[in-house]
C-alpha cells in the first residue's frame, strides 16, 4: 500500500518535469515488462519492444488515472506494444512461414500418434516452440495476440477486451472462431511439414 | 491433411504448453537497459507537462479557429457579403490574368 502511494507520488513528480525519476520506475518494473513481452514476441526482439514499451509508458504517463495499479496499467501498454510490433511485421510481410525442422516433424508425428514422450524435455521444448511459431505465423496479428492471451496466459474475454482495447463482443466472436482457425492452421503446418 | 478430434486435442495441449513456455526463458534486461531509455527520454526536450500543455493548446487553438471560420461563413452568406460561385470565379480569373 505504502509502496503504491510512493509510486503515485513518483509519477506525479515525473509528470511535473522531474524526468530522471522515470529511471526508478523502469528499474522497478523492467522484469515484469520483459516477461510479458517475451511471451508475445521472438526472443531477439524482446529488448527492443520492452524499450519501446517504456517510452510509450513515459509518453502516456499523464493519462494514468491511478485507479488500477501502475503495474497492471503498464502491463496493458506492454501487450499493446507487442500487438503493434506484430501489426508492423505483418504489414511489411516479415513473418516467416518455413517448413518444420526434421526433429520437430518426428516429435509431431509421435504427438499425433499419441505415443509417450521418450526424448529429452529440452528437445520437446524446442520442437514445441517451433510448432507454436509455425502456427502463430498462420494467424493475423489480431488472432496471434488473442491466441497468446487466451491459450498462453489463460485470460478471460473481459480481460482480453480491456488489454487489446476491443469490444467485449468482438473478442467473443474472434475467440469463438479461433478454434476453427486453429484447426486450419494446424493442418496447414502439418502439410508444410509433410507429416503423415 | 485431415486431423482427427483426438489429434487436434493433443496438438492444442502442446500449443498451450508451448505458449506458456514462451516467456519463461527470457534473458534479464541488460545493465544498460534503463540508461538507454533515459537517454532517449532526455534527448526529447519537452517534459510531459509541457507536452500535455502544447497538445491541449494546439487542440484549443484549432477548435477556436474552426469556430471563427464557421461563424464568418454563416455571417457572410447571411448578409450577402460572401461572393457566390460566379463572382468568385470571375475574381479569380481576373487575378490570374494579372
Amino acid at each position: 500500500m505504502e509502496s503504491n502511494e510512493n509510486e503515485h507520488e513518483l509519477i506525479k513528480r515525473i509528470i511535473a518535469g522531474d524526468k530522471n525519476l522515470f529511471q526508478n520506475l523502469v528499474e522497478r518494473h523492467q522484469h515484469t515488462i520483459f516477461k510479458i513481452v517475451a511471451g508475445h514476441v521472438p526472443a531477439g526482439h524482446v529488448e527492443e519492444v520492452a524499450h519501446d514499451t517504456f517510452i510509450r509508458i513515459y509518453n502516456s504517463l499523464h493519462t494514468y488515472g491511478g485507479q488500477a495499479s501502475f503495474a497492471a496499467w503498464a502491463s496493458t501498454l506492454a501487450v499493446r506494444q507487442c500487438y503493434d510490433f506484430w501489426r508492423k511485421r505483418y504489414r511489411s510481410r516479415e513473418v516467416p512461414m518455413s517448413a518444420l525442422a526434421p526433429d520437430t516433424e518426428n516429435w509431431l508425428e509421435s504427438v499425433l500418434a499419441g505415443q509417450e514422450d521418450t526424448g529429452e524435455e529440452s528437445e520437446h521444448s524446442a520442437a514445441r516452440r517451433e510448432l507454436v511459431q509455425g502456427l502463430l505465423a498462420e494467424f493475423s496479428a489480431e488472432d496471434r495476440m488473442l491466441v497468446t492471451l487466451f491459450y498462453g496466459e489463460e485470460r478471460s474475454v473481459k480481460e482480453c477486451a480491456a488489454i487489446l482495447g476491443w469490444s467485449f463482443a468482438n473478442v467473443k466472436v474472434r475467440a469463438f472462431r479461433l478454434r476453427k482457425k486453429l484447426r486450419k492452421a494446424l493442418e496447414l503446418v502439418m502439410e508444410r511439414g509433410k507429416v503423415k | 491433411m485431415k486431423l482427427t478430434p483426438e489429434q487436434i486435442e493433443r496438438l492444442e495441449r502442446e500449443l498451450r504448453t508451448g505458449l506458456k513456455e514462451q516467456g519463461k526463458s527470457v534473458a534479464p534486461p541488460s545493465r544498460t537497459f534503463s540508461a538507454s531509455i533515459m537517454r532517449e527520454i532526455n534527448s526529447t526536450s519537452a517534459s510531459l507537462a509541457e507536452a500535455d500543455f502544447s497538445e491541449a493548446f494546439i487542440l484549443r487553438y484549432a477548435a477556436a479557429t474552426a469556430l471563427v471560420a464557421v461563424c464568418c461563413l454563416v455571417y457572410g452568406w447571411g448578409t450577402g457579403y460572401m461572393p457566390d460561385d460566379t463572382q468568385l470565379s470571375a475574381y479569380l480569373l481576373e487575378t490570374l490574368a494579372g
